[in-house]
This record gives structure tokens, C-alpha cells and sequence, in this order.
């Protein structure tokens, strides 16, 4: 009994380190072909690690004029859309939570805007395509963020109505009989408790604006152009730029990681309000 | 501390009636206990004194000020939420001083001289710089009561907020509200489903059943003349006994096969009745053991089915030949299962009601 309660922890262990490798190898893969000369990567056997350190697909990266852009366009559209998604969708999630009964009775509209989330993008696009044209969408910023939104907002307003009921009515009605006018009652009492939960909505919503790649190929073009959709321009006629198109593959994964490193714990507090106690 | 009127409160939910037609007088320093069964409108009528709920007709005074369409922040109201509602992400101190924040909040003192004097009165000065989730049970109660005390509003309410600590707990803070509310003569109004809490804390008790009041009285009132067979039911522990009759004559009910011949006093009230149903109603406490009764005395024949010892006393649980439950309380140890004998009524404490629904009103 005893060796068999020790010996279980050594397997899972062992199984976990094993996983750890698996899902680490590829993130290693890719800065190990970022960092060696094109000609030796598909040297076979490959080598394990760069044997000539190579600098010069960064390089390209951070001075060529496309990719520098195709990383700010990203940058713009991803934050322009989060900022929007969380705000507005904070505001539908609140009204969703503590006013369910007068503008959702029976669930059906929050049922509704989460089914857009169901729906295969795909199958929209090329009615995008043409109504974006007939709005000048196409090709700006401002398109994409507006067709982000739409795939954004129902998630935010979803994951922000769960924060919101996980904070009892009875919190805001104490602070009312105490004296808190409606607004003050959300500074000082709602928000503190929501805020993990804002960022863990922010940093999905982010997330999935800055890897989006079906739409951004088709909304935009020569203006503005998201950064994955520079990667398959590095997929030449007679060959591949295998190590620019790892070395932009660091360089957008960075950010999201950062930022993941940065909120771990308002993440983790995001799933259970930080009150799980009370 | 102001009094309180209310009058006429009726509120609605769709085609639920929470409330109907309630009207109440409180006066400045008391402490008014609403109970009733869940559902009987006592915390909605709670909920309309704060303002947190808004009436579907009839107004509600503070003094001489109608706040009827007064909003919870202008009311000058406190109140202790069923879960408490303290704030996770702040210490217990920064919860008590919480209301004296508020915008417009005229503080005597620092507030930190009004958290600790009020964290003396409610015992809770040990544990003020702890985080909420730190608090044990009765603990967080004690802040939330502070809470409640740091000001000193025009009306001070509670809804169930004893529910859910054990009894012994429950005892010890409902001794120190009392204490405290004696003390500052603050207008109580307190909810409980809890007819004991009830009997032990108000000066007065507002029974309610079905959105509607059943009784107003003191606790002795409300406990020896319940208004109704409702009230009857409601209030005391161990629960009432009560014979199903039909009047068969002068002073006579008939409950199957048990025959009652009512003392004169209680006889007057039945005059004439013949025939109309009648609920007998007797207090456990009101019933004595005999083997061998008086003539003429009111008993029924009964079995001993269940003893439960609460100390000095025991409750019995007993059976007429009907199978119609008796229960009875009688000196410790002297009553077994199985047992056969008579309990005796004290004709002096006698209940009679003309009918058997909750609503059949008191005759004698």
C-alpha cells in the first residue's frame, strides 16, 4: 500500500516531465531553425542545436520594412479590438447578469450571441468579403477590429456575465443601504472583485486577434497587413525562408507570452474570483 | 432612531404576491421581529423598509417622512444581508469603516476611532486587520453587525443574518444584538424563519403566513392567544397539539372517537354552534400524565410511542387509538415506551378555532 501511494507520484512525475518535453519541442524546434543559416537546416540528420549561431533571420525581422509593419498593423488591430471587446463587453455582461429577467427572459439572447460564437467562421467569409468592400472596410485597421468584434464581443460578454454572477447581488445592496451611489458602488466594490476577470477576458480576446489568419488574408491587402499574413509570403516558388518564417514566429510569440508570465495569477484568480472561500 | 409606518404595502412579482395589504407601527427603540415560514413575505417587506424593492402600492414612513419612493442610499437605513455581503478583498476593519466613506457621510471622530470603538462594542477587535476569507463563521458575523453599527442610521435592519451559525453561536449573538440594541435604543426590525430566535429577541412579533400578517403582539400574547390556528401552529416549541372537532352540543366536540366536554368559560364561545367544524388546540406544556383521570376531567387515552430527553424534561410522543399524535412535556424519566394512561388537559390553556384552516380565527 505504502511503496504503491509513493510509486504513483514517480510515475506521474516521470509522465509529466515526458509531456513537458512534448509540448516543449516544438517552441524549442523553432528557435533552433530561427537561429541557423538557411542552407544547414535541412542538413539530415538535423542537428540538435544551432552549430553556427545565425542572427541574421532576426535581424531581417526587426529592419525589414514588412515584417516591422506587419507586427505594429497586428499590434493596432489586436489591442483596437480587445479594448472594445472588453469595455462593451463588460457593460452587456453586467446587464446580462444583474438584469437577466428583463432583457433575457428564458436565456434566449445570451443563448443567441453565444451560438455566433458555434458558427464556422469560414463559411462567412466570402459575404464578408463582399460586404466589407461595399463598406471600405477592406484593408484598414478599422475593418479588422470591427470583424474581431463581432467574434469578441460574444465571448467577452459571456465570460464577463459568469464574473459578474460569481459576485453576489447582496455586495452591491450593502453598499447601497450604506450610502454608494450606483457608480461608486462599482468602483469601490464590483470592479476590485471583477478585475481578474477583465484581464482573463482581455487576454483571450487579445489572443485570439492576434493569431487570427483567415480573415485577416481576405479583409486586407496592401495597406495593412496583420503579421500572419506575411508568414506565407515567405513561402517562395523555389524554396522556403525557413528561418525568417521561425524567427517571426519568436518574435509574435513573445507578446502573449509576456503578458501570460505577467498575469499568471489574475488568470488562475480569474477562473475562481479570487473567493473561492467565501 | 426613527419610527416606522407602514401602510397598506402591497408588491407584487408578476402574478406572485409577496406582500398584500401589509400595515405595521413601529416605534423609536424597538425591536420588531417578523417570522413566518419561507416564502411569507417577511423579507421582501424587509427589503421594501431598505428600499430594495420598490412597492407595488402603499407607502412606508420614517417619522414623519414618507420614503416610500426613497431610494436605499437616501433612507439612512443598515442592514445585515442573509450571506453577510462582507467584501472578500478587504480586511475586516476596512469592511466596518466601509459606510463611513460614503459620499455625505458625517463622521464624528477619525474613522478609525469609530472602527475600534464599534469592534469593542461587537467583540470583534481581536481580528480587525484579517482578510475576510480568514474569519471563522461567528466571526464574520460580528464584522458584519459592526458593519451595520458604525453608523448610527434611522432604522436598523436584519434579514436571517443567524441562519447559519450553530445554536450555541446563534445564543451568544443574539444576547449581544439584544445587549447593544437596548443600549443605543436603536429601531430594530429583524427577519427569522426561527420561531424560538423570534420569541427570544422581539419586543414585539409580526407573524406573517402568505405575504399577509397573521398576528401582532409581544411574545407572551402570541404564545398563550394566538390569534389563529396559523399562529397557533407557528409559534412554540414543541408544536401545538391540535384535535380536528365537530361541535355534537352544549360545550361538546366530538374528534372521532374522543369526546371533549369543554369548562363553561370555553363553552360560551361555541353557543349555538352545533355541527361546525373546530379546531382544539392544547400546548404540550399544558398536558399532564395520569393513569387513572377525575371524572369529568378532559383527557384523551394514549400509548407512549416516542420519549425524547431534553434534561429536566421529557418530550413524549404519544398515540390515541386513532392514531391522532399527542405530544406531551412531562418531568424526566417517569414515562416509557409503551406505556398507556390518559394525558389530562389544564382547562385554563385551552385553544379553540372555528375551523381547520390556517386562517380560522381564535373563539374563546
Amino acid at each position: 500500500m505504502a511503496t504503491g501511494n509513493r510509486a504513483l507520484p514517480t510515475v506521474g512525475k516521470a509522465f509529466l516531465a515526458l509531456y513537458a518535453v512534448f509540448a516543449a519541442f516544438p517552441l524549442y524546434w523553432t528557435l533552433n531553425t530561427a537561429l541557423k543559416p538557411l542552407e544547414l537546416i535541412n542538413t539530415f540528420p538535423p542537428t540538435l542545436y544551432p552549430e553556427v549561431l545565425n542572427l541574421s533571420a532576426f535581424q531581417w525581422v526587426f529592419s525589414n520594412s514588412r515584417a516591422v509593419s506587419s507586427i505594429i498593423d497586428s499590434l493596432i488591430i489586436a489591442s483596437g479590438t480587445t479594448i472594445l471587446s472588453v469595455i462593451l463587453g463588460a457593460m452587456a455582461g453586467y446587464a446580462f447578469s444583474r438584469h437577466a429577467n428583463r432583457i433575457d427572459p428564458g436565456g434566449n439572447v445570451s443563448f443567441w450571441l453565444l451560438s455566433t460564437r458555434m458558427f464556422p467562421p469560414i463559411a462567412v467569409v466570402l459575404p464578408m468579403f463582399f460586404i466589407f468592400g461595399w463598406l471600405n472596410l477592406q484593408d484598414t485597421h478599422l475593418g479588422l477590429i470591427l470583424l474581431y468584434l463581432t467574434f469578441n464581443l460574444p465571448l467577452a460578454t459571456w465570460l464577463m456575465r459568469d464574473f459578474f454572477n460569481k459576485i453576489p447581488v447582496s455586495y452591491e445592496e450593502a453598499a447601497y443601504v450604506d450610502g454608494y451611489s450606483q457608480l461608486q458602488t462599482f468602483r469601490k466594490v464590483v470592479f476590485p472583485l471583477v478585475r481578474p476577470g477583465l484581464i482573463a477576458t482581455t487576454m483571450l480576446s487579445w489572443v485570439f486577434a492576434w493569431n487570427e489568419f483567415i480573415f485577416a488574408l481576405i479583409i486586407t491587402g496592401d495597406n495593412v497587413s496583420p503579421y500572419p499574413t506575411i508568414i506565407p509570403t515567405l513561402i517562395l516558388s523555389n524554396q522556403i525562408l525557413w528561418d525568417q518564417i521561425m524567427a517571426m514566429a519568436v518574435v509574435v510569440a513573445i507578446p502573449p507570452t509576456l503578458i501570460l508570465i505577467a498575469f499568471r495569477k489574475h488568470i488562475i484568480e480569474g477562473m475562481t474570483l479570487g473567493m473561492a472561500e467565501v | 432612531m426613527a419610527d416606522v409606518t407602514i401602510d397598506n404595502l402591497t408588491k407584487r412579482f408578476g402574478s406572485i404576491v409577496a406582500t398584500n395589504e401589509i400595515s405595521l407601527d413601529i416605534a423609536d427603540g424597538e425591536l420588531v421581529v417578523l417570522v413566518g415560514p419561507s416564502g411569507c413575505g417577511k423579507t421582501t417587506t424587509l427589503r421594501s423598509i431598505a428600499g430594495l424593492e420598490t412597492p407595488t402600492s402603499g407607502t412606508i414612513t420614517f417619522d414623519d417622512a414618507d420614503v416610500t419612493d426613497r431610494s436605499p442610499q437616501d433612507r439612512d437605513i443598515s442592514m445585515v444581508f442573509q450571506d453577510l455581503a462582507l467584501y472578500p478583498h478587504m480586511t475586516a476593519a476596512e469592511n466596518i469603516a466601509f459606510p463611513l466613506h460614503a459620499d455625505g457621510q458625517q463622521v464624528t471622530g477619525t474613522i478609525d476611532e469609530n472602527v475600534e470603538e464599534v469592534a469593542r462594542a461587537t467583540n470583534c477587535d481581536g481580528f480587525l486587520e484579517k482578510q475576510v476569507s480568514d474569519l471563522s463563521g461567528g466571526q464574520r458575523q460580528r464584522i458584519a453587525l459592526a458593519r451595520a453599527l458604525v453608523r448610527e442610521p434611522e432604522v436598523f435592519l436584519m434579514d436571517e443574518p443567524f441562519s447559519d451559525l450553530d445554536e450555541l453561536l446563534k445564543r451568544q449573538l443574539r444576547a449581544e444584538v439584544m445587549r447593544i440594541q437596548k443600549e443605543r435604543g436603536i429601531t430594530m426590525i429583524h427577519v427569522t424563519h426561527d420561531q424560538e430566535e423570534a420569541m427570544t429577541m422581539g419586543d414585539r412579533l409580526v407573524v406573517m403566513n402568505d405575504g399577509e400578517i397573521a398576528q401582532i403582539g409581544d411574545p407572551d400574547t402570541v404564545y398563550s392567544e394566538p390569534s389563529n390556528l396559523f399562529v397557533a401552529m407557528f409559534i412554540g416549541s414543541p408544536q401545538i397539539n391540535r384535535f380536528d372537532c365537530v361541535v355534537a352540543g352544549d360545550g361538546v366536540l366530538e374528534s372521532g372517537d374522543l369526546r371533549f366536554e369543554l369548562p363553561v368559560e370555553d363553552a360560551e364561545a361555541l353557543a349555538g354552534a352545533t355541527g361546525e367544524e373546530v379546531a382544539l388546540c392544547v400546548r404540550p406544556r399544558h398536558l399532564t400524565w395520569s393513569e387513572d383521570p377525575d371524572d369529568g376531567a378532559l383527557a384523551v387515552p394514549v400509548t407512549v410511542i416516542v420519549t425524547e430527553q431534553i434534561g429536566t424534561e421529557d418530550i413524549v410522543r404519544c398515540e390515541t387509538e386513532d392514531g391522532v399524535e399527542v405530544t406531551a412535556v412531562v418531568p424526566a424519566n417517569t414515562l416509557e415506551f409503551g406505556e398507556e394512561g390518559y394525558l389530562v388537559f389544564d382547562p385554563d390553556h385551552l385553544h379553540l378555532f372555528d375551523g381547520y384552516d390556517d386562517s380560522a380565527e381564535r373563539l374563546n
